[in-house]
């Protein structure tokens, strides 16, 4: 029992240095936005702000009328696509990981092959693609293309390989189809899960620069990150007081997103099945 | 197999159609009237903005010439503009007329993407020649210089004051600026510990370097667009780099973990730094730095340093071309342009408007303006980009004394050759 | 746009239970596949055709060159250089970062740890620093006269303080720091996210023999999580193997000081975005790199186990 304390306490130890390591970067971005920029700079800033000051708040929200808009856009575009990821991703990892068909492993290859190719060559690609379609300076454009991602299908998979399959097998035999077995039975229970993928999804389309930025021209449809660097981008060297201030504005809603969804990470199957 | 035949199948047929879709764009429209009545006609400008005030005076231009010609002006702002400009003019959708450095120059119009400009009628006579000169192929004109800007020594009045020396004392050249630095360092070490302060920041970067290596007949870059940084005569002038940094006074601003030189100037880890017009409102408003702006020095017997201009293109595939042309003839006009650079803080592309402005009575802008006459124009051909990015890669083990000046230089000379071959 | 809830009328064509588990996977494929043809396979198709000509993205003119594109990069020096130092890269970092997010996740699944979900956050919090402040703080902490210099010389481990991010020696090993810093929480979050759904019985089970934590976690929790494990191990070299922006801030573009932070994205980017007319050999670099993060992530996961298909 003995042993077990001093474990746990040396355990305690270990993960409070490896938060501060973690946080302080953090801490320093936070404080950094409450700093004028000679301050930011001069490199011996302490975390907890010297010269206090709203200014670059202030800047950043009065930069521009469309403020709210870009922040509106970047909801819009930020939800819709990470609920469509969650249907979408969830049933072909499920396809690809429980359920047996004629050209599965060549399937799961070929989405796996597709993620190898760097970014750098399929930009203009791309844009080519969305040009002939008719969807440049559209909403569509940030959402379709990533209306499904690779790397969450293929996580999907494999959470799905260690899936306890008595569930599904319980739920068959109490006369469910497959599709009812996969949305009322496997999708509730593979919370923990989708909503890994659900806070991956959702930080992929807020923080998503490049394609706004090549697809977008519209003031009025930029995302808010878009918008933001618009005015962060400084030919007189880097305006770290305002890029400060714009990171901590565009990183908050995940912050909020990531508390609320903090429970369900922890609530898996065994647990609710234990209580 | 049937299945891997479909696939294949979709996938001819999603070539094809990328393919004759982005064919089909190809289709130049010249349909344009000459008519000078604009309303009701739309103009792309595409622009980067790279402060607050350049915002202000960009919308000042917008706003006058809507309401002189009637037309609608839309803005597009680049963020990452090699990548944008490259997927707006191969998707043909480039703006009608947009910013071109003067460095991308002659690789915009290599690629024939840009139109020729009457020169009387965009009144290129009234231009710093060295600048028109910048935009000019072969005799003819492809863009209009919109400003100007040049770099100057920077000096910090309060450290100067603080370790005791005379401003009037910093050396008038780079000879006796490299025995007079150690001194110095030696008393800012003294006033502010050791290595706290640095006294001079200087670049890796051709965009600086380059007037000092093109001198006594310095050619870094052949007139083929190959690579020539390990001739002798550009080594001997890369050599007071070398020397420089030998004082142990000199430092690049990312060496001591500063983006640039005006961050580290600003943030009092430098006593002096070359730098370009557009840091005298930031030092002024952001970092309230106490500086004097003085005359670059002279290297070999002659002053030199660096002229970045900014200049209107105007797309060839351009639907609107006399609304182009409008519009880069109203936007450097002589009272549009003084309200332009009076708001900017830049320095105007015509020397007409810089009398008017009265931009001589500032000290510290006049030495800007005066550097026009003995600066060196960031231009250098099409592979001058190219060049530059394998200098800054090889540069500095060269100068830190690690090999030889000669050896570092060979090594970016033939990375940057293997590169410029491929694109033959 | 969402999932089609009409398969049961497929029933009067009686199909047989394999029968039907096959159009119910195509049908749970189809909107991804629509998906990947129209973005993912045109755009991949297109770049691979680029990949065989001299192409100029100005004017649109496409020279067919064969396979001199592919050939250049085998007698590109360069080239190999950028592949050495990606595949270090990568080699370092992937078992890195793994090793430390399952560790960290076999921590905060301890059903005894308290304050769970406020250690969660705040491991988590590094994937939300942007990169651009990333890079800024990392300058900061790395620079001649920064933090690490004065406690690296305070202990007395050396005595001149070392100028880490322009010397060739430490560069690539100050952004493989900083890639490991930010990594690690995404992989812990996703480990955790598996290891909820671990049977308590089975540490119970253990347990009751005298396991310790550490053959707990080797016997049991390790070979749990080898399907997330496969997960981390490849998506880690896909993106250690495609690692450009913070080589790219890095080095101002350059790949610099001398080639040591030089990766092939960083070089697919040069030739795509420079100002050359090379947008033929930089697809043509991007197919090759990634024909070795296939082959690489192929070992990994044979190295790991297999594609978990067998065992069903």
């Amino acid at each position: 029992m003995k042993k077990g304390h001093i474990g746990r306490t040396i355990l305690y130890i270990v993960m409070t240095i490896y938060a501060l390591i973690t946080l302080y970067p953090f801490l320093w971005a936070l404080s950094a936005s409450f700093e004028p920029l000679k301050v930011i700079v001069s490199g011996n800033m302490s975390l907890i702000p010297k010269a206090f000051t709203l200014d670059n708040y202030k800047y950043m929200f009065s930069s521009s009328a469309l403020f709210p808009r870009w922040f509106l856009n970047s909801v819009i575009v930020s939800v819709l696509g990470t609920v469509i990821n969650i249907f979408l991703n969830t049933m072909a990892g499920y396809a690809l990981a429980r359920l047996q068909f004629p050209g599965r492993e060549r399937i799961y290859y070929a989405f796996l092959s597709l993620m190898m190719i760097p970014a750098q060559v399929l930009l203009i690609p791309n844009y080519l693609i969305l040009m002939n379609l008719g969807m440049l300076d559209t909403y569509q454009s940030l959402i379709l293309p990533s209306a499904i991602n690779i790397g969450n299908i293929f996580m999907m998979r494999q959470f799905f390989l260690s899936f306890p399959k008595d569930v599904e097998e319980a739920a068959s035999i109490d006369g469910l189809s497959r599709v009812q077995v996969f949305f009322r039975i496997v999708f509730p229970l593979a919370r923990p899960s989708i909503a890994t993928q659900a806070i991956f999804t959702f930080m992929g389309f807020w923080n998503n620069f490049m394609q706004p930025m090549l697809y977008i021209t519209t003031p009025s449809k930029y995302t808010l990150t878009l918008g933001l660097q618009s005015f962060t981008n400084q030919q007189a060297g880097v305006r770290w007081d305002h890029t400060m201030a714009a990171s901590i504005i565009s990183i908050l809603p995940i912050v909020i997103l990531y508390i609320i969804f903090n429970k369900f990470f922890l609530q898996g199957i065994r647990m609710d099945n234990e209580k | 197999m049937k299945k891997f035949g479909k696939r294949l199948l979709s996938i001819g047929a999603t070539v094809a159609a990328v393919l004759t879709l982005a064919a089909c764009g190809n289709k130049s429209n010249s349909s344009s009237s000459d008519s000078t009545n604009f309303k009701g006609q739309n103009l792309k400008i595409g622009v980067w903005i790279g402060n607050d005030n350049e915002k202000k005076g960009m919308n000042d231009l917008i706003s006058g010439f809507e309401k002189k010609t009637g037309a609608k002006v839309t803005e597009k702002v680049y963020t990452d503009f090699n990548t944008q400009i490259q997927a707006d003019l191969a998707g043909h959708r480039a703006p009608d007329v947009w910013y071109m450095d003067s460095s991308m120059y002659p690789f915009f119009q290599k690629q024939g993407v840009l139109q020729e400009l009457n020169k009387k009628d965009v009144g290129e006579s009234n231009f710093y020649p060295a600048l028109t000169k910048a935009y000019t192929t072969d005799g003819k004109l492809y863009g209009v210089p919109k400003d100007t800007s040049t770099l100057a020594l920077y000096v910090n009045n309060d450290m100067f004051k603080k370790v005791g020396v005379s401003i009037d004392s910093i050396p008038k050249s780079y000879e006796d600026l490299l025995k007079w630095l150690p001194g110095f360092q030696a008393k800012l070490d003294k006033a502010y510990g050791k290595n706290k302060v640095k006294a001079w920041s200087y670049n890796q970067d051709l965009a600086r370097n380059l007037y000092i290596l093109e001198r006594n007949g310095g050619k870094p870059i052949k007139s083929n667009g190959d690579a020539n940084l390990s001739s002798d005569a550009v080594l001997k002038n890369l050599q007071l780099y070398k020397d420089l940094v030998a004082t142990g006074a000199a430092v690049t601003p990312k060496g001591i973990g500063q983006g640039d030189n005006g961050t580290a100037f600003g943030a009092g880890k430098v006593a002096m730094m070359e730098e370009g017009n557009w840091t005298y409102e930031v030092q002024k408003q952001q970092y309230k730095t106490n500086f004097t702006v003085l005359p670059m020095l002279s290297y070999e017997g002659k002053q030199g340093g660096m002229i970045f201009t900014v200049g209107w293109g105007e797309y060839a595939n351009s639907k609107v071309k006399p609304l182009a042309t409008a519009w880069i003839k109203y936007v450097t006009s002589k009272n549009v342009m003084k309200k332009y650079i009076t708001t900017t803080g830049t320095l105007p592309s015509r020397p007409d408007v810089a009398k008017a402005a009265d931009l001589t009575s500032d000290a510290s802008l006049k030495v800007h303006l005066d550097a026009n006459a003995y600066s060196t124009v960031w231009q250098d051909g099409t592979t001058l980009v190219t060049v530059n990015t394998s200098y800054q890669n090889f540069v500095a083990n060269g100068l830190a004394g690690k090999t030889t000046l000669k050896s570092a230089m060979k090594s970016a000379d033939d990375q940057a050759n293997a590169a410029i071959a491929k694109a033959k | 746009m969402e999932a089609p809830v009409n398969t049961p009328k497929k029933k009067r064509f009686h199909l047989n239970r394999s029968q039907s588990e096959a159009v119910q996977a195509y049908a749970f494929l189809l909107p991804a596949a629509i998906i990947v043809l129209v973005f993912f396979v045109a755009a991949i198709v297109f770049a691979l055709y680029m990949s065989f000509n001299k192409v100029n993205m100005y004017s649109e003119t496409y020279e067919f060159r064969g396979l001199q594109n592919y050939t250049n990069i085998f007698s590109d020096g360069i080239a190999l250089t950028a592949l050495k130092n990606t595949a270090l890269f990568s080699l370092v970092v992937v078992p890195t970062q793994t090793f430390f997010a399952l560790l960290i996740a076999y921590a905060l699944s301890n059903k005894n740890i308290r304050f769970k979900k406020m250690f969660r956050l705040i491991y988590f919090l590094p994937t939300l620093t942007s990169s651009a402040a990333l890079t800024l703080i990392f300058m900061f902490i790395f620079n001649i006269n920064g933090p690490i210099n004065g406690f690296l010389t305070g202990i007395g481990l050396y005595k001149d303080p070392i100028n880490f991010l322009q010397e060739p020696q430490y560069a690539l090993k100050v952004i493989m720091v900083m890639n490991i810093w930010s990594t690690v929480p995404n992989f812990m979050t996703v480990y955790l996210a598996s290891l909820v759904d671990l049977p308590d019985s089975l540490y119970e089970a253990a347990e009751m023999d005298g396991a310790s934590s550490w053959q707990k976690l080797v016997h049991i929790t390790v070979p749990y999580l080898r399907p997330i494990t496969t997960y981390v191990l490849l998506m880690g070299i896909i993106g250690t193997f495609q690692m450009f922006d913070q080589a790219y801030i890095f080095s101002n573009g350059s790949g610099g000081p001398d080639n040591s932070t030089l990766t092939v994205a960083l070089m697919v980017y040069q030739y795509a975005f420079g100002q050359m007319n090379t947008m033929g050999y930089a697809c043509a670099l991007a197919i090759f790199l990634a024909v070795v993060i296939y082959i690489v992530s192929r070992l990994a996961e044979k190295l790991n186990g297999g594609n978990g298909l067998k065992d069903m």
